[in-house]
């Protein structure tokens, strides 16, 4: 039932103690209170036996509501409530839950304590509150033991070891109390006082013993515990263990009639004497124990009394360990299959596999190098074994292995096809088959989980065993598989068609297994036909569509059309004849992917919303495809000063709605970098309309938000949650831009903190830079679109804001590189809208800031952004020319290229500030720009200027464009020569005419759109300025010839 | 292989083991019947009564309502309600050691002896009248173990009846049609077949006729013929305990009529009362009970009360398949209705588990 199904790693540690009371509750015969004729009592039982504690109570609350209790159970139902509460801590998950509840059930049981003085299960009450606080002592001793592995964490351990002896002791007081009321009892019961008739009285007395011993018991259980809560061999250690074996003893001598209470005392006596270093006599308890042959608990108990022992004699102080080893093999052989996963079976096996590893250490490493190989097999076996299980047993064993490595062993018997004579006898021998190599699967799981940990010298020894599992599983299935067709072959009319389909079908699986996808495909195929619409044929048609898949993968291009027919067909089949199956939608996602495939997005959108479970990471995948070509195409309408179209728009509305779909269906285990992607993407697709609640909430939104899955996906890719990070800083920045919220130094420090943090994680430090690029793009999008003047001043005062806070707040370079490079790029590219070009010096303010503080690091700093200083001394100047400080960037150009004058980027960033400085009137400044500056001794000049520029680029086809820029701008530069010029106007007017007819006669081309565009637009200028018709480029006299690629470049105009 | 891909079939292997299923046991006791030496051809008539001795003799009258045995020149009557089975002279002892199968209802092994029948070479018509019977029974009987269509069961057993409408077997004929004829979703063909079972001579096959078919009635919400039904079964006169526990069960039938005409509440309090003054060692009436509960409350919305009911089905009175099975079916209905989706997964799989060839498992 509920809780039988449960892994046993779901049950909180608390379960331990509490099946060991429940077993002393068993052991010494506590009556259960349910009177067998009435079914509300019994059902009571029932519903506490299969774990059904929240219905038990239920079922109290309802029948007490309708007034359906019987008369009997209406007295104790207080605290039959709180005796359920208590039972259902065993199903609390979480520390707090536990808490809480924990402190429901004290309470409860205090006031019936309170309120009951005289009641008959007061004994039972008080035992049970004790029980409590023994749970709760136990669970904190066991947490200190775990953490003292630690050693950072020693005052925890501390601070949990006071904590458990506090509980332990209220809980040896309770069981004080207990002992304390239930004495006068008894002894006005004792002999003669309760007459043979008095039938009630007598079964009174014997609960009431019963009750006694077991409070006497846990008393002394509570004090071995107080006992650990102290440094072993501390005076309070042994003084405590020494009171608590008294008191077991005396139990065990007076329980000769109540042999729960006897063996029990006398099992955990044994332990505290071996604790306190009583060797023999601990021996000799335990024995008694062991010697019992009661079956049920007693049972339970000889098998931990019996491990105790073995670990007893296999201790360096008794040093007997082939007679523990023995001992304990002997009781193991005594193991039934059914109860050899039971706790106390494996930590015999433990116990045995424990002393083996024992006598190795005593044994001399040469001359008993065989015995200590067979010790070491012997152990590694049963490690092995409980390595495979989970639980206290199993996590040793997985420790003892690390330390004891592997050895190979194949599967050397029952290797040979078994003989099988009818369909029957074939069908189970390849079942058998398939199932030894299935198991080797977990043995795999486990060997490479060594593998991760082994050291170099272990690792061959692990690959081999590996390997050769590996090699035993094929032969496995294999002769499954053979054995299968022979079970086809031998298959007669008597023989049961239900195993001849399950014959085929597991024959479909062991194909899918050795990769043999044709089989796999035609069998399940077939399976999928035979039995429409069952459980077979919808596992079946999984296994076809995993086979069809991996043929469509490898086979080659001119093939797989043909196979994409047959997946489409199977597909469609499967979503037909077994709709909402886990293998219709994955069918359907197949369908998805091929129409993406294919791009047509309209059949895939179809198919999404035929999914019955959402449309999931393909519903995902496609809004961004939807998204992303919706991007793409306003972005073009951008650049070419268009709207966008009806269909465009509706575009980004299918986009919209399957990216809110598949968030809305996403469920915590689909979590995956694709989910979070699209979550991003939608939180963009809010962010571009302005709704910045919608992407706020989607960033946040608790339980499935972005920031909520970027931490529960196991294999996050940083730049994702990265990504995620940007878009929320975008949110806030969008947020003040429209007047909403302020944006505070706090919150761009926090965030860029989070966002630097996981920057550096991954190592790569120009991943902050480019988000926060990213984000200047998305910003420079939102300012372009944005027609509102008002609100674009804004949210270019919230960006430059967030740039200034976040290079003045932080110190770290790399922060402040990226932040001035954002701002950089921004004011580059706002310099070129004419209602935004106001705002660049400002923009470049914080960018030269940003530089200027960068420059003033020691090269130390430098080398952590990966950095040479001339590069940003060249980003400071460019900066200080936007913000109008020239002459400041004229004085570091000068610098940079007196270092090296070749650099052209220097180059030509000089020339452009000589031209920005002359503000199109100083013809000194202009002349500089045109011809060069700063002559050398060698006459030659330091600053090239746009002339020497052109000439040299334009020998290198990789310096086109900057050829080009310098041709326009030796024009332009002219122009405004001849501007400020008197009487030579015309002629320079001329001139810078001819500088550009010349560069098109020979480059037609002009550097390709954009650039010709600029040309022609310079030319008519200076048409309509010398008085000419301003007939632009489409005026010049068309080239002779085109010229070719491989024209000589230096055939070029030479006369600036 | 990737290690994907292996985990990723390892998982379906996980499952596949519930699927996939060997029938070792069913192989196993196949084959000790096949070792056990063969008997020798029946030498006299034998009928066997449900109490008291085995009877040889030479039948000399068979029809729907009795047997007469010729045992040394007295005649001995057998109803035919009290008859286990009956061998014939000459019968072979694969179809004696068949029809001893059915009796003790070991259908699995039966079918398996009846494959070893040589229906052709029967030596008398009574013998191949019996062969028919038992293939048509069988195929009914896996059937209802949703192990074959109960339509071709339908059909073979109506062929049956049509050829021989005086057997001794008439009326077992006739109720297994009728549930053939629920199983096959025709409740109205089954209220028809259970009619041939009501007109027994005999009170606790009239009972039970009646009540089964007041029972087909009801699912074609034939309520008030349904009503009439039930109300026949409570009036009749009966005392053997079969017939007395078929009148309890007819007035859950009356209940639950009562509820569909909108008396739901007064239904839910009627049965309420039923169960407080009910024998609840009564397993059967007891899971009948609970099980009707459960559902009146699940239809009236309280769904916690419907799970508890049900809950008593499950946990209380296992021991009564198909009340069981269909309790566990509403359980994991209710489970995932309350959003408890492990507790629904678990009563599926022990239904699944339990009762894998039940009709509630294809549900």
């Amino acid at each position: 039932m509920h809780q039988n199904t449960k892994k046993p790693g779901r049950k909180s540690r608390f379960l331990v103690l509490s099946s060991l009371l429940l077993g002393v509750h068993a052991a010494l015969g506590v009556p259960s209170q349910a009177v067998a004729e009435e079914p509300a009592a019994k059902f009571l039982q029932r519903l506490k036996e299969e774990g059904y504690y929240d219905q038990a109570l239920k079922y109290l609350d309802l029948s007490v509501q309708q007034n359906r209790l019987p008369a009997s159970m209406k007295e104790d139902i207080g605290l039959e409530k709180v005796m359920l509460l208590q039972m259902s801590l065993m199903e609390v998950r979480t520390a707090k839950d536990l808490d809480a509840k924990l402190v429901q059930v004290e309470q409860g049981y205090k006031e019936f304590l309170a309120n009951s003085p005289q009641h008959p299960r007061r004994g039972e009450t008080l035992l049970k509150l004790a029980d409590l606080y023994l749970d709760r002592g136990t669970k904190l001793l066991e947490d200190s033991k775990e953490d003292a592995r630690k050693p950072e964490l020693a005052d925890k351990v501390k601070e949990q070891r006071e904590r458990a002896r506090g509980s332990l002791q209220q809980a040896a007081e309770t069981y004080t109390t207990t002992i304390d009321s239930l004495r006068p009892t008894l002894e006005q019961m004792q002999g003669a006082n309760v007459k043979p008739n008095e039938t009630e009285r007598l079964a009174l007395r014997e609960k009431l013993q019963r009750e006694y011993r077991q409070a006497q018991i846990l008393q002394a259980i509570g004090s071995k515990l107080i006992a650990e809560t102290f440094d072993a061999n501390s005076p309070e250690w042994k003084q405590r263990l020494e009171d608590a074996e008294k008191k077991l003893a005396d139990v065990a001598d007076k329980s000769s009639k109540q042999a729960g209470a006897k063996y029990l005392s006398l099992l955990n006596r044994g332990r505290i004497q071996a604790m306190l270093g009583q060797v023999d006599a601990a021996r000799e308890t335990l024995k008694r124990v062991a010697e019992n042959e009661d079956a049920g608990i007693f049972r339970t108990w000889r098998i931990q009394a019996v491990a105790d022992i073995v670990r007893l004699d296999s201790s360096a102080a008794s040093g007997k360990y082939e007679a523990a080893i023995m001992a304990g093999e002997e009781q193991l052989k005594m193991v039934d299959m059914r109860e050899r996963d039971k706790p106390e079976w494996q930590d015999l096996q433990l116990a045995v596999a424990e002393a083996r590893l024992a006598w190795i250490k005593t044994l001399d490493p040469k001359g008993d190098e065989a015995k200590i190989r067979n010790l070491k097999r012997d152990a590694r076996d049963v490690f092995q074994n409980l390595a495979k299980k989970s639980g206290r047993a199993g996590n040793l064993a997985k420790d003892y292995l690390k330390d004891l490595g592997i050895e190979i062993k194949g599967n050397t018997e029952d290797n040979k096809v078994p003989d099988a004579n009818s369909f029957a006898e074939a069908m189970k021998a390849g079942r058998s088959r398939l199932d030894r190599a299935e198991e080797g699967d977990a043995t795999i799981q486990l060997l490479e989980k060594q593998l991760k940990d082994a050291p170099e010298a272990d690792r061959k020894g692990i690959e081999d065993q590996i390997k050769l599992v590996e090699s035993d599983m094929e032969r496995d299935r294999l002769q499954a598989i053979e054995l299968n067709d022979k079970a086809l072959r031998l298959y007669r009319d008597e023989d049961s068609r239900e195993d001849l389909l399950q014959t085929r079908f597991l024959q479909a699986y062991l194909h899918l297994r050795l990769q043999k996808y044709w089989e796999a495909f035609a069998i399940s195929d077939s399976v999928i036909r035979s039995s429409k619409g069952t459980e077979t044929a919808q596992k079946a048609g999984s296994f076809a569509l995993m086979s069809l898949g991996q043929l469509i993968d490898s086979a080659p291009a001119e093939r797989q059309s043909a196979l994409v027919v047959q997946l489409e067909r199977l597909a469609n089949y499967l979503r037909e004849t077994v709709p909402g199956s886990p293998e219709a939608e994955q069918a359907i996602d197949i369908l998805v992917s091929l129409a993406l495939r294919e791009k047509d997005f309209d059949k895939a959108e179809k198919y999404i919303g035929l999914k019955q479970s959402g449309g999931g990471k393909n519903a995902f995948l496609l809004g961004r495809i939807l998204w992303a070509e919706y991007r793409k195409a306003s972005y073009k309408h951008r650049q070419e000063k268009t709207e966008i179209s009806p269909q465009e728009e509706a575009m980004r509305a299918r986009a919209e709605k399957l990216l809110t779909d598949a968030w809305g269906g996403l469920a915590p285990e689909q979590f995956a970098n694709s989910s979070l992607e699209g979550t991003n993407d939608l939180v963009g697709l809010y962010l571009q309309g302005g709704r910045l609640d919608d992407a706020l909430r989607l960033i946040n939104e608790p339980a499935k938000g972005a920031v909520a899955q970027s931490k529960a996906i196991v294999d996050l890719q940083p730049a994702l949650q990265l990504d995620t990070y940007r878009l929320n800083l975008q949110a806030m920045v969008q947020s003040a831009g429209q007047g909403r919220t302020e944006l505070t130094a706090e919150q761009v420090d926090e965030s860029i903190k989070v966002m630097k943090e996981l920057s550096d994680k991954t190592g790569d430090t120009s991943m902050l830079s480019k988000s926060l690029q990213n984000l200047s793009a998305e910003l420079q999008g939102q300012l372009e679109t944005n027609k509102n003047p008002e609100q674009q001043a804004k949210l270019a005062t919230c960006f430059r804001i967030l740039i200034d806070q976040l290079t003045g707040v932080s110190s770290d370079p790399a922060v402040i590189e990226s932040g001035g490079a954002a701002m950089l790029v921004l004011a580059n590219n706002l310099e070129k809208v004419p209602s935004l070009a106001s705002r660049v010096p400002e923009m470049m303010g914080i960018a030269e800031k940003a530089y200027t503080k960068l420059s003033q690091l020691p090269p130390a700093e430098l080398e952590k952004i990966k950095r040479k200083p001339e590069e940003l001394m060249l980003k400071l100047a460019m900066t200080k020319r936007g913000a109008g400080k020239f002459e400041e960037a004229n004085k570091l150009l000068v610098d940079a290229l007196t270092k090296n004058q070749n650099n052209i980027t220097v180059q030509i960033e000089a020339a452009k500030n000589l031209q920005q400085w002359a503000a199109g009137k100083d013809v000194e400044k202009l002349k500089m720009a045109m011809l060069g500056a700063e002559p050398q001794a060698n006459k030659k000049k330091l600053v090239w200027g746009w002339g020497q520029i052109a000439q040299t680029t334009v020998r290198y086809p990789n310096f086109q464009k900057e050829f080009f820029e310098a041709r326009l701008n030796i024009a332009k530069c002219r122009a405004m020569i001849a501007e400020n010029s008197g009487a030579e106007k015309q002629k320079l007017y001329d001139a810078a005419i001819a500088d550009i007819t010349q560069t098109y006669s020979r480059f037609p081309e002009l550097g390709g759109a954009v650039l010709r565009g600029e040309f022609d637009r310079l030319l008519r200028e200076i048409q309509q300025k010398a008085g000419k018709q301003p007939t632009g480029i489409a005026g010049l006299p068309v080239p002779e010839g085109k010229p070719s690629e491989a024209q000589d470049p230096s055939a070029a105009p030479k006369n600036p | 292989m990737t290690s994907q891909k292996k985990s990723k079939t390892s998982a379906i292997w996980g499952e596949l083991k519930s699927v996939a299923r060997v029938r070792s046991s069913a192989i196993a006791i196949a084959g000790l019947l096949m070792i056990l030496p063969a008997l020798n051809a029946q030498e006299r008539d034998r009928v066997f009564p449900m109490k008291g001795a085995a009877v040889t003799g030479k039948i000399v009258e068979k029809n729907r309502d009795r047997v007469v045995v010729e045992v040394r020149g007295n005649n001995q009557n057998f109803p035919t309600n009290e008859i286990l089975r009956v061998l014939f002279e000459g019968e072979p002892p694969t179809l004696s050691r068949t029809k001893d199968l059915v009796a003790q209802g070991q259908i699995d092994q039966a079918a398996e002896e009846f494959k070893k029948i040589d229906g052709a070479s029967l030596p008398s018509e009574d013998m191949k009248q019996d062969y028919q019977y038992l293939r048509g029974y069988l195929a009914g009987a896996f059937a209802m173990r949703g192990k074959g269509d109960p339509k071709n069961a339908l059909s073979l057993l109506n062929n049956w009846v049509k050829d021989n409408p005086q057997s001794y077997l008439f009326y077992n004929v006739a109720e297994m049609m009728g549930d053939l004829a629920v199983a096959g979703g025709v409740p109205d063909q089954a209220a028809r077949y259970y009619g041939g079972l009501a007109a027994a001579p005999f009170p606790e096959a009239k009972t039970k006729g009646n009540f089964l078919q007041g029972r087909a009635l009801m699912a074609q919400k034939q309520n008030a013929e349904a009503k009439s039904k039930f109300q026949a079964v409570m009036e009749a006169k009966v005392s053997d305990p079969i017939s007395l526990k078929f009148q309890k069960m007819a007035r859950i039938g009356v209940i639950q009529c009562d509820a569909t005409e909108g008396k739901a509440n007064e239904a839910i309090g009627e049965l309420e009362k039923m169960v407080d003054e009910g024998d609840s060692t009564d397993a059967e009436l007891f899971a009948e009970l609970f099980n009707t509960l459960g559902s009146l409350l699940a239809s009236a919305g309280r769904n916690d009360e419907a799970i508890l009911s049900y809950l008593k089905t499950d946990l209380l009175y296992g021991s009564q398949s198909e009340q069981h099975a269909e309790a566990l079916y509403r359980l994991t209905q209710l489970w995932s209705k309350v959003g408890d989706n492990q507790r629904a997964a678990d009563s599926k799989q022990k239904l699944e588990k339990l009762y894998p060839t039940s009709p509630w498992v294809k549900k």
